[in-house]
């Protein structure tokens, strides 16, 4: 690893990038294996590199203006108009290839890691959340159509998607029909020729329609007529704005943006409510087998979920990197030391133990969800290039974590941008700078892609309680205890002894709900959920950060030695690698040694058994109007 | 009782009859001619007002936001607020805590603050303009001569004149004595002020006919720091002494702030004597502005606590009712049977769990500020040790009670918003509004990080014997042993080894304290006060438990199932104390038990935000 000065950027800290691919994840060995051959570490740098720049000098500036420009919907022409400035961003992006980055060189994709992905998605979802979900959308609907459409339909549809001059969606909510998608009344009329007529309203719907691609390409929920409600009736449908003629030529296929929403966040991501049918004239094709709408949906879940996921870690770290440059930069008060000496000169408020305690507290839940979004992303790497056990193994753990990631990271998400704007104080709550609209982009993370709720619902019951053997948790301890046999002897005792203990409380946990699951006590274990993804979501970014310090510990060692005092201080200022160690390994002791006691807390929340929650009804919650 | 969207109306009278028996106060010589009708006529015209005068102000008020006219130098508020405004100033709100020698009502502090939670719930950044007079009203009254007192109160209570708080400047935020507005004596013993100070809530407004503002300034040729600052009342436009308007008194808005949430609150910058005429007058004694200043902060400090919990009040509420009606989703027992029909979320667990959550903290966090409230005001009618206990009690919960209904604040808006789900996210429904609300309350009025400064180090390390703190162990103590006997046992042992468990970090910071580790000290000082939160809701809740256990055991005795549901959903009575006390179940045998994870965290000894210095942040810009 070069020693040389990383660029500096307002977004993410790009050598804790490399550190996580390079040092801790070792993505450069992805390219012994045939499907990465072509590549080696410096293109992986160059890729990484031109993400950075794309997302850093056109998609951030963008980022403010467009949220104060909006989307904006225009009811008597029905047309969404897209902020003008994401449209240059999101050409560059495109130009440059990253909507086809991870994806098949057969269908003119690049065919890099989907680790490499992350770090780039990182990038760009940094520099601006709103604008990383057009062509996050436009991958999803692409893969829906490259994994089971017909080669008629990939023929069709994904060259121009994967230039970007048609994008996607993806319709599944209705107004009744959100957690509960299978509630949805979206319905397809067989025709005599094959194709579907699509009649009904579909919410929500990001990218649904705006004034930049020539064409968008709706997959679409829906129940042919006559097949049985519920999940297990839905088809999934490719319903396109406009319907590519035998000649070639557009032809509108009577999809309507009916109005877009008005929103606390994301608000140059053009929310739609789009019509399908109002005049009769919809036409869909069916994507796959009918009825088969569901289990289709749900293999790309896990990459919408990873996708989400990683909304919530970019977010924190813009946010956590603007705090940083902010205390670096604000001068208030003298140094507390100080306090008693009338003649202390002020100091930048960096120097606060309070300021220093809530960026490293950031940074520890930043740097933690760095590592645990792209080791998932690695993972669906090793899963295409290993075999046999190895290969269920990464499964495993991408099924274990991914419902972490997705809840966890956004969970934190508000947190973290939050504590943002505490370090900036006053102006943080103010328009004028950046802080207060990374929190409201945030929240919006923990609801859609499926609510947190039920993400900690996959998780308990599918992943884990019903999941045969509990295999993806086995798989899971296997691997934070190989963290902490090679952590020993490597990272102070305290640190590897609190995992080993957060790791046996996890069992006991584990057990526990076993054990209810066994009593048929169903309302307990939904209750315990969230409880429970609360909790094993902290114990993952503890193994994570006993991971990384057992590789930065030493390099921190081998770098600063035994300096003290001044002569520390010096050397951080001046020696770049030196800094950035010390930083990732204070990091770290402040999550193990501190930060991470509160989930011996969270176990105890579920372990005492307290029953309140099941013994509470609707009436209980008194006070409020009925209605 | 009534039912409104805003605040469980059943648990105001709950915590000031049943657990603070405020009626106790009407034994007191300043309070005897009151009787629980007259604070229940208080407390109905309260809520009334607050549903249907203010509370429709709240939307709309957020969508048309302030509006600064550059040309003019004038700023106008949303316009829905001026007959809100007229409305709650008519019914005697703007004074009501105030003697009637100003016009005020005189009812005790705890039961206008409680006319306070209606009010905050419904729309606080209304509320901030009558606030922010009565704060600086207030400091007339008591530092004033008897020639300012009668020039300004009156008008100000009445609603006629307007006020604020004139602290901060660009330079001069938590570190106050760093500001650079100064007054220059003239002969006539009045000043000339020259300054410009920022986020000066309700600093002009087309409300109020005049602005008294309050400005902390320093003499010329007073030492620079705290010490060296005094107070001046700065009116915007003089008064003559018949009480009309004079001249313009040079005092100009440069500006309106642009912001995340309480839109309709005019955040303005102000200009003292650009033209050289602002005139000032001094309040109290020289240099001793901060000393004056700061009995004002106290006491906004606990309205800003109050404005939080009422901003989060309002959303849970609205969150409980939401949840009672979205139909979404079959029952979760019924997952496998295909004919399940969907059912309201609130019959989830997930949901429930969340509801639960929030009714727990919100309950507990009402007892904790009346209970503050009642104090503040024991603290000046009892004497001698009793009076000196309330003032003990105030002093510690304040700092703990601003920082942690803010926080709480900011975290309860999410939940609620994350239980309405999708629609939660759209201005078209008030949650989100909640939640851009929400997140000022933790920074102003002093950070939470300087209200955790506060707590830990003037309210108990450096509080002569720890006074304050141990009145806060005895009044735990004397709820414990209530509680013994008639609350389940669990529920009390985890509250007495809550507060073994404090003891055991004051004791660690005090040998820090007396070894000079001071860093230590300030890095823990925000944990601390996070932890003591906790407990002190905890204490509030084995208060609560101790009364709602008994009564609700009267009123449900064995009924169990579908008799018990039956019961619930017919007897508001039983439902409102078997509400009660699942709440505070949840809280002790749930929640609580995350604070000896905090308090693990504080003993934990871990150093690494002392040894993290700037340089070890590394990756962001220098600038």
């Amino acid at each position: 690893m070069a020693t040389g000065v990383m660029s500096l950027n307002p977004l993410v800290d790009t050598r804790d990038t490399r550190f996580v691919l390079f040092e801790v994840l070792g993505v450069d060995k992805l390219t012994q294996y045939p499907r990465f051959a072509d590549f080696d570490k410096d293109t992986f740098e160059d890729v990484l590199n031109l993400a950075e720049t794309i997302a850093v000098e056109q998609v951030y500036p963008a980022n403010m203006e467009g949220d104060k420009i909006g989307v904006k919907y225009e009811p008597d022409t029905k047309r969404v108009i897209l902020p003008e400035c994401y449209k240059p961003a999101l050409q560059a992006m495109y130009d440059a290839g990253f909507i086809g980055l991870v994806n098949d060189p057969e269908i003119g994709g690049m065919g890099m890691p989907q680790a490499i992905g992350q770090c780039c998605t990182e990038f760009f979802t940094a520099a601006s959340v709103a604008f990383s979900m057009y062509p996050a959308l436009t991958i999803g609907a692409l893969n829906l159509i490259k994994n089971f459409g017909t080669q008629e339909m990939k023929d069709l549809y994904i060259p121009k998607m994967i230039t970007g001059q048609w994008t996607g969606t993806m319709c599944l909510t209705e107004p009744d029909a959100g957690s509960d998608v299978g509630n949805l009344k979206t319905k397809a009329i067989r025709q005599s020729d094959g194709t579907y007529k699509i009649i009904g309203q579909k919410i929500f719907i990001s990218g649904g329609d705006y004034d930049m691609p020539e064409n968008i390409i709706h997959p679409v929920l829906a129940r042919i007529e006559g097949d049985p409600p519920g999940t297990k009736g839905i088809s999934i449908f490719i319903v396109p704005k406009y319907r590519v003629k035998p000649n070639g030529s557009l032809e509108f296929n009577d999809v309507i943006c009916s109005g877009i929403e008005h929103k606390m966040g994301i608000k140059a991501s053009a929310t739609c409510t789009l019509n399908f049918g109002d005049n009769g004239d919809c036409i869909g094709w069916l994507l796959g087998q009918e009825r088969q709408g569901m289990k289709i949906m749900f293999q790309m879940m896990n990459e919408a979920r990873l996708y989400v996921g990683l909304q919530g870690l970019a977010v924190s770290s813009a946010a956590y990197m603007h705090a940083i440059k902010y205390a670096r930069n604000r001068v208030q008060g003298v140094d507390v030391t100080q306090m008693l000496n009338p003649d202390a000169p002020k100091v930048t408020i960096i120097k606060h133990p309070d300021v220093k305690r809530m960026l490293l507290w950031m940074k520890s839940y930043v740097e933690g969800m760095r590592l645990l979004t792209y080791y998932v992303g690695y993972q669906e790497d090793l899963v295409h290039v290993l075999d046999g056990e190895a290969k269920k193994e990464a499964q495993a753990m991408i099924e274990f974590l991914i419902p972490i990631t997705k809840a966890g990271n956004t969970d934190n998400a508000w947190k973290v941008t939050a504590e943002a704007i505490q370090v900036y104080g006053g102006y943080g709550f103010c328009s004028d700078y950046p802080a207060e609209q990374f929190a409201r982009d945030a929240k919006i993370l923990s609801i859609y892609e499926g609510t947190n709720g039920i993400q900690s619902m996959d998780l308990t019951m599918r992943k884990i309680l019903m999941n045969p053997e509990q295999y993806n948790y086995t798989v899971f301890k296997k691997r934070v205890q190989e963290t902490i046999d090679r952590a020993k002897g490597i990272v102070d005792d305290k640190y590897v002894a609190i995992v080993q203990k957060g790791l046996e409380k996890v069992d006991t946990v584990v057990n526990y709900l076993k054990d209810q699951m066994a009593a048929g006590k169903f309302l307990h274990i939904f209750a315990n959920a969230t409880p429970l993804q609360q909790a094993l979501s902290m114990f993952t970014l503890a193994w994570l950060h006993l991971w990384m310090l057992s590789a930065t510990q030493p390099k921190m060692k081998e770098i600063v030695g035994d300096r003290k005092g001044d002569d520390l201080t010096v050397l951080l200022a001046d020696n770049s690698e030196a800094a950035y160690y010390t930083g990732k390994v204070l990091s770290s002791q402040f999550f193990l040694g501190a930060e991470f006691k509160k989930f011996f807390g969270m176990v105890d929340y579920i372990l005492d058994g307290e029953a309140a929650v099941v013994k509470a009804n609707e009436y209980i919650f008194t006070g409020a109007p009925l209605e | 009782m009534a039912l409104n969207p805003l605040v469980d109306s059943r648990d105001v009278r709950f915590v000031l009859y049943e657990m603070m028996d405020v009626l106790q106060l009407t034994k007191l010589p300043k309070y005897s001619s009151f009787d629980k009708d007259m604070f229940e006529d208080m407390l109905n015209l309260a809520e009334t007002m607050a549903v249907e005068q203010i509370y429709p102000t709240f939307a709309e008020g957020d969508k048309e936001g302030c509006h600064y006219d550059g040309a003019t130098k004038k700023v106008s508020i949303p316009k829905c607020y001026h007959a809100a405004l007229d409305a709650f100033y008519e019914a005697g709100f703007g004074g009501m805590d105030v003697s009637d020698e100003w016009g005020g009502m005189g009812i005790p502090q705890v039961i206008s603050w409680a006319c306070n939670e209606f009010f905050c719930s419904a729309n606080y950044p209304l509320l901030m303009y009558p606030g922010l007079t009565h704060g600086a009203a207030e400091l007339i009254e008591a530092f004033g001569t008897e020639e300012q007192k009668h020039m300004y109160l009156a008008n100000m209570y009445s609603g006629k004149w307007g006020g604020t708080m004139c602290l901060t400047e660009p330079d001069a935020g938590s570190d106050v004595g760093a500001l650079k507005t100064k007054a220059v004596r003239q002969p006539d013993g009045t000043f000339k002020i020259y300054g410009q100070k920022i986020f000066i809530s309700s600093g002009d407004n087309d409300y109020y006919e005049n602005m008294i503002h309050p400005v902390l300034a320093r003499i010329e040729g007073d030492p620079p720091g705290t010490k060296g600052i005094s107070i001046f009342i700065v009116p915007k436009y003089r008064v003559n002494p018949d009480g009309s308007l004079g001249e313009f008194n040079d005092v100009t808005c440069a500006g309106i702030e642009h912001k995340m949430g309480i839109k309709g609150s005019a955040t303005c910058t102000l200009s003292f004597g650009d033209n050289n005429n602002c005139i000032g007058w001094l309040l109290g004694q020289e240099r001793q502005g901060m000393k004056i200043m700061f009995k004002m902060m106290n006491y906004a400090r606990m309205g800003v606590g109050l404005q939080a919990h009422g901003c989060a009040s309002a959303a849970y509420m609205h969150a409980v009712t939401y949840c009672k009606n979205r139909v979404q989703g079959v029952h979760v027992t019924q997952m496998l049977n295909p004919e399940a029909k969907g059912v309201t979320i609130i019959n989830h667990p997930d949901v429930k769990r969340m509801l639960l959550w929030m009714k727990s903290y919100l309950e507990g966090q009402r007892a904790m500020i009346y209970y503050l409230y009642l104090n503040y005001e024991l603290a000046q009618l009892l004497e001698g040790e009793a009076a000196k206990e309330a003032q003990a009690l105030v002093e510690i919960i304040t700092p703990i009670e601003k920082a942690g209904c803010s926080d709480m604040s900011v975290l309860i808006t999410s939940e609620a918003m994350q239980c309405y789900g999708g629609y939660g996210f759209v201005a078209d429904y008030p949650v989100e509004q909640m939640m851009r609300n929400s997140k000022i309350t933790a920074i102003y009025e002093g950070t939470n990080g300087i209200q955790s400064m506060d707590l830990t180090m003037r309210k108990i390390l450096m509080n002569p014997e720890q006074y304050n703190y141990t009145v806060l162990k005895k009044r735990m103590q004397q709820t414990i042993d209530k509680a013994k006997g008639v609350v389940e046992d669990k529920y009390v042992a985890l509250v007495e080894r809550g507060i073994q468990k404090l003891d055991e970090v004051i004791e660690m910071m005090k040998q820090q304290m007396a070894s000079g580790q001071f860093l230590h000290l300030f890095a823990n000082a925000t944990p601390l006060q996070q932890a003591m939160y906790m407990l002190v809701i905890a204490w509030m809740h084995l208060w609560s438990l101790s009364i709602t256990m008994p009564k609700m055991k009267e009123l449900v005795g064995d009924k169990k199932g579908e008799e018990r549901a039956a019961l619930l959903k017919d007897n508001a009575e039983a439902a409102f104390y078997s509400g009660k006390v699942l709440a505070s179940q949840f809280y002790l045998g749930a929640e609580f038990p995350k604070y000896f994870g905090k308090i693990e965290a504080l003993l934990s000894g871990e150093s690494a935000v002392i040894k993290a210095s700037e340089e070890i942040f590394t990756g962001a810009l220098n600038e």
